[in-house]
């Protein structure tokens, strides 16, 4: 039987009709409609569902929707303000830490919360932030260098 | 110095914007109102004959619009080379993961409850798992004939054989009665999967008039519509294929057709658009593998280390259909031999089927399993000689006017230069140095790699068309398919510099069986920059000498006085003398009602195709080279492995983007480290063990080295400004060097894969209990 | 993968939580949900009801004192213990085994109680916990009770709980003073990976002296459920520590281990192995640094 469920999205408001068994995942790419948030496994082993939940990078594939009632959501699209790309996306560009781009979103939210609270990493610190993340494409070189760039950055800090 | 202005620059990927703000709309992520979702049945048994599919409860569930059967469908065989499947299991199942039944519903999760009221009764039959044992008389049969391509007609399939080749060259006898050393070993490698992030993903849509419509996030869009054209017995003009961007494919999104033909037939049947996804799961058991083999192979060396005869016996383990099995079997026989000058050389493969997963196009095709065993082989023989074995290279690489195993020549010393170029970059970097734990032991060890960029034993064609708008832009139509490896941005590089443009007034069509032009083997066989790049280099060349002619008039000059530039047209030396480019195109097309349109088309032009009976030929338009050093930490008391470092280096022609170039190469070693030491489909009966991303262990971002990445460039192609492909070559000595480090470190060869800590431990164990070097 | 249908009920007290659990036969408590959701979706398990404790005022505190010691909800979760200062400061082990715990984003969602109820041999907490005396305080219907973490266990997923019991807390008694511990996890990977091995050593140091007062060696994913080595214990308990007795405790647990024989991730034998060098390393670390 569906419930109704609140969620915050990027700061919009969503009342939502779910089903129990609905993941977080799902329903933000199915139900809302924002498709940059990726399923590449389904079990939390990949990390491109990963979503920022109360300040927290979960994977979105391993919370019901209805757990996430009432909770604040950041995805992808809620990166970056008034039409500027947040310092990891742009990191991401311009250190050529994207290939495929499917892993993209999810590592960018791994690195955002990871960065919300190390202002100054060391490259150690960055790989295990990332360490639930798998990346096919890259072998991972330029992602943690593009994650150490954005850290340097200052603006990273008014985000 | 070249006088480049936008090729040979680290421009940022065109896409990586829109894939930076989660905007890129991938396969996975299509939809379509009122669509269906597929989902399939696939066989729980490995080898069975199917006496009956009842699919009469499954088509009462409620949302449920449409299951279907090998029953409902012509009955046609599809593959590549080889047709030997069904889109459907048909009377019997070869494999756990055949597909037996699609169901069409109105959500994925209704489609998954009618596959679990789909009643299917089989009557199993004993199978073969291991191809030596397939091979026996007596086995049980996979196969008793498919349909050969190239030969159009059937073929007999004796002691479930798919394929042989064969190599030979000199005298093998005399070879090794030459010989003062002979060694002999056995190399057993894994099936491994892609583990491209994406899974698979197509959605299909029929017409009024009966024409289908298919979105796919393929590598191989115009197999995909002869293979469908066939199943369905349609004409190709009434398939078209569109090709999505594609989140990883390695080759995982080469073969086997996971979603489309269920998505056409599904639409064809209840006349919606139909979607499939598969699962992380199908991915595992159901779509392509690398193949495992067993690579036996025997050396004759004279004892200064030259190396005189090389016997080598593959035997690939087809699984249950052969979809490019051949093709790898064909790469791994040519390199098996690796890029060494040997007189006396008999190399023989055998593609065998078994009641397994299906071997198909995985990175390097089969090249990266016979590297392993080549370049084990060279550290063996190396230390029996008491010679280093970077030395033993040197005095046995292949070098320019040598010939090949197939008799084809060398046009330049490429691997010696690949060789000094990361012994240069490691150098003066201590192996010795003390780690803080004695019990940890430090080896660095070497492999050197051959591949081709373009297409082996076959013409490698590609084609291309462009036209130039009113405001100085490009519109470029190149059939290939973007999947992370960045082709648009080489291809927007490419076009950009030809017409003195820049790289922004660029477009790149996007894959499209109907709209672009026709082509061969799509994103696969490092092939994307060398052909494709080519034909789309070719194409923007005319419609250069097109912007010339026009400029010429207009200036009243002579067009080898005019240059394109920072999209300018330009009489050189006359600095006021220029006209923008966009102001050519509208006088063009305004003025004289000549539109600036141009097409493309090479082929590669060496190739020469092998003799089936001794593999004599030029089966390789261009050859590249590569070496990798690895360095390794070993916990002598667990076996754990830590990669410290590797450097490679890799022939690439001319880099046209070398933050791309590098790029490959990271992606490429690391998935190299994954096949070394972690990586491994197991399987029991037919059954996989490990179908997830958490028992089976690609490399983590805490499990890769320090990476050191040597372009190389030099030797140009006949491609792109000289470029050759460079997106498999990385992954493949990187399983080598590995033992060889390890080996380096703590005097344990393991000669099968992945190299595990049990298995160095063990190792360790039984070199200690015999006290000697085994 | 697509999760069966459930009913989904969210309790706001224990007792609440305990009655349905009672009521609804079949049913599934769900904590932070990151094996729940993964052995649902692949079908080992299909409850019809899930009970999500999370509404549960109180269940997510970590308090400390120097009396009674440390005192977990049990929806801490694994990020939580790896974050938390007294944690890292008073029980090294348990903060080690936080730190190697699947990946940072699980370790966000995943709970200790969670960890610990599903009795998975690989899981991370339960090891530190024996090694460091813990118990689990399980409440019922109308019954409470306390159980040593180390009995808890009752075979592969199999556990103490009665129907209707929740695991409420976690209480580990303040560590002695001259007790030093450690957790060792041997993986493939250096991250998202089982442990093949898990190892966990508390030592106590006899006051003023070489001998060994006590100590609790723990072993994870070497049996069906957690164990301790009792045997290897002995040899060290009151001895004078060398690296002999060391040596010879540490071959005494690889003897006391059941390893699964079905294993994809070791051999028993390499198991056994492992067992032997991590209890040595954990011993040997923890006795230098005492």
């Amino acid at each position: 039987m569906r419930r109704k469920v609140e969620i915050t999205i990027n700061g919009k408001n969503y009342g939502l009709m779910v089903e129990p068994h609905w993941t977080l995942l799902d329903v933000i790419r199915d139900e809302v409609g924002l498709l940059g948030t990726k399923k590449g496994c389904d079990t939390g082993d990949c990390g491109a569902c990963m979503v920022i939940m109360d300040g927290k990078a979960v994977n979105s594939c391993l919370i019901l929707a209805v757990e996430a009632d009432g909770k604040e959501v950041l995805t992808i699209e809620g990166l970056g303000k008034e039409g500027r790309l947040h310092p990891l996306q742009q990191a991401f560009i311009d250190h050529g830490a994207i290939q495929c781009g499917y892993c993209t979103p999810g590592m960018i939210m791994a690195a955002k919360e990871f960065l919300d609270e190390n202002l100054h990493p060391t490259e150690q610190e960055v790989k295990e932030a990332i360490a639930g993340n798998i990346c096919r494409c890259t072998g991972y070189v330029k992602i943690i260098e593009a994650i150490l760039a954005a850290a340097k950055n200052e603006e990273s800090r008014s985000y | 110095m070249d006088d480049f202005r936008v090729i040979g620059k680290s421009f940022s990927r065109v896409d990586a914007l829109d894939k930076a703000l989660g905007k890129t709309v991938y396969g996975y992520d299509l939809s379509l109102p009122g669509m269906l979702h597929a989902k399939v049945l696939r066989s729980k048994l490995p080898h069975a004959e199917i006496i009956n599919i009842n699919t009469k409860e499954a088509e009462k569930i409620d949302g449920v619009e449409a299951i279907i059967t090998a029953s409902d469908l012509p009955d046609e065989k599809i593959g590549l080379f080889v047709k030997d499947r069904g889109v459907f299991a048909r009377d019997k199942v070869r494999f756990i993961g055949e597909a037996i039944a699609a169901v069409a519903a109105t959500t994925p999760e209704i489609a998954e409850k009618a596959l679990a009221a789909i009643e299917v009764k089989y009557e199993e039959l004993p199978g073969v798992f291991d191809p030596r044992e397939a091979m026996l008389e007596g086995a049980p049969r996979v196969h008793t004939e498919y349909f050969d391509v190239i030969a159009q007609g059937p073929r007999e399939v004796k002691n479930n054989i798919c394929a042989t080749r064969q190599i030979k060259r000199g005298n093998i006898e005399k070879g090794f009665q030459e010989a003062d050393l002979i060694v002999e070993n056995v190399y057993p490698t894994p099936m491994v999967e892609h583990c491209h992030v994406e899974p698979n993903a197509a959605l299909a849509i029929v017409d009024s008039s009966g024409k289908v419509t298919v979105w796919s996030n393929t590598q191989l869009p115009f197999f995909i519509r002869e293979n469908l054209a066939h199943a369905f017995q349609m004409p190709l003009s009434k398939i078209r294929v569109i090709v999505t961007p594609i989140g990883g494919g390695f080759g995982g999104k080469s073969g086997v057709f996971m979603c489309e033909p269920y998505c056409v037939a599904l639409a064809l049947k209840t006349g919606k658009p139909v979607k499939m996804v598969t699962t992380r799961k199908e991915e595992f058991i159901a779509s392509t593998v690398r193949h495992a083999m067993r690579i036996e192979t025997k050396t004759g060396v004279k004892k200064d280390g030259t190396l005189i005869a090389k016997q080598v016996r593959i035997t690939q383990d087809c699984g249950a259909y052969c979809d490019v099995g051949d093709f790898v079997l064909l790469y791994a026989c040519l390199f098996s031999s690796g890029p060494y000058r040997i007189p006396n050389v008999d190399i023989e493969g055998v593609l065998v089927y078994t009641n397994k997963q299906i071997g198909g196009a995985m990175r390097a095709f089969g090249t990266p399993q016979v590297a392993f065993a080549h370049e084990s082989d060279m550290d063996i023989i190396a230390e029996k000689l008491g010679m280093d074995p970077v030395d033993l290279r040197r005095r046995n690489l292949i070098e320019e006017g040598d010939y090949t195993v197939t008799g084809q020549r060398v046009d330049w010393s490429g691997p010696r230069k690949t060789l000094d170029a990361v012994v240069d970059k490691a150098d003066g970097k201590s192996v010795s140095e003390k780690s803080y734990d004695e019990k940890k032991k430090r080896g660095r060890g070497i492999a050197c790699g051959q591949y081709a960029s373009g297409a082996l034993n076959m013409v490698d064609y590609a084609s291309a068309t462009l036209k130039m708008n009113e405001d100085g832009s490009v519109n470029v139509s190149v059939s290939n398919a973007e999947l992370g490896q960045g082709v648009i941005t080489i291809l927007s590089q490419i076009v950009a510099e030809e017409l003195g443009l820049s790289l922004e007034d660029v477009f790149i069509s996007n894959y499209d069986t109907e709209t672009t032009p026709i082509d061969t083997i799509g994103a696969n066989a490092s092939r994307s920059t060398f052909v494709c790049g080519e034909t789309a280099r070719i194409a923007a060349e005319k419609a250069r000498a097109q912007l010339i002619t026009q400029a010429a008039q207009f200036f009243e000059a002579n067009k080898d006085d005019i240059e394109l530039k920072d999209r300018l047209a330009c009489v050189k030396g006359s600095p006021d003398k220029c006209i923008p480019i966009a102001d050519l195109c509208r006088i063009s097309l305004i003025v004289h009602g000549e539109p600036i349109v141009s097409s493309g088309f090479y082929k590669t032009q060496r190739v020469v195709p092998m003799d089936p009976e001794t593999g004599q030929g030029k089966p390789v338009d261009h050859y590249v080279y590569g070496t990798s050093l690895v360095e390794v930490e070993v916990d002598e008391e667990t076996g754990n492995i830590k990669v410290i470092s590797v450097v490679s280096a890799h022939d690439v022609g001319k880099a046209i983007n070398p933050k791309l170039v590098e790029a490959q190469f990271q992606g490429g070693i690391v998935m190299g480290l994954g096949y070394a030491l972690s990586e491994e489909i197991l399987t029991m009966k037919g059954e996989t063990l490990n179908p997830n991303l958490h028992d089976y262990k690609v490399p983590t971002p805490l499990d890769i080295p320090s990476i050191t990445s040597v372009i190389l460039e030099g030797h140009g192609s006949e491609g792109p400004f000289g470029a050759k492909g460079v997106g498999e070559p990385p992954i493949i000595p990187i399983a080598a060097a590995v033992a060889n480090a390890i080996y380096d470190a703590v005097k344990v060869r393991i000669k099968s894969l992945p190299i595990t800590p049990e298995k160095v431990l063990m190792a360790l164990k039984s070199k200690n209990q015999k006290g000697g070097i085994q | 993968m697509i999760l069966p249908q459930f009913e989904y009920l969210v309790p706001t007290t224990i007792n609440e939580a305990c009655n349905l659990l009672v009521k609804y036969k079949g049913s599934q408590v769900l904590a932070g949900g990151t094996d729940l959701l993964v052995d649902m979706k692949g079908g080992t398990i299909a409850p019809s009801c899930v009970i999500d404790v999370k509404k549960i005022e109180g269940l997510d505190r970590i308090e400390y004192d120097e009396v009674n010691g440390l005192r977990l909800g049990s929806l801490v979760t694994i990020r939580m213990i790896e974050t938390s200062a007294i944690i890292r400061e008073k029980y090294p082990p348990l903060y080690q085994a936080a730190r190697v715990f699947a990946s940072p984003q699980i370790r966000n969602r995943a709970t200790i109680g969670g960890n610990i109820c599903n009795a998975i041999p690989s899981a991370d907490m339960p090891s530190p916990l024996i090694a460091m005396g813990a118990s689990v305080k399980i409440m019922g219907p109308n019954s409470e009770r306390k159980v040593g973490v180390e009995e808890f266990f009752t075979g592969i997923r199999k556990n103490v709980l009665a129907v209707g019991e929740i695991l409420t807390g976690i209480e580990i008694p303040p560590l002695p003073k001259r007790a030093e511990g450690i957790y060792i996890k041997h993986t493939l990977r250096r991250a998202m990976d089982l442990a093949i091995v898990g190892v966990a050593v508390l030592l106590e140091r006899e006051n003023g002296g070489d001998r060994c007062k006590d100590i609790r060696i723990a072993l994870t994913s070497v049996a069906p459920t957690p164990i301790r080595a009792r045997k290897a214990e002995a040899i060290l308990r009151g001895q004078e520590v060398s690296e002999e007795t060391i040596f010879n405790a540490s071959e005494e647990a690889g003897k006391e281990i059941n390893p699964r024989r079905s294993s994809m991730r070791a051999s028993p034998e390499y198991r056994r192995e492992m067992v032997k060098v991590l209890v040595r390393r954990a011993v040997l670390g923890t006795w230098k640094a005492v």
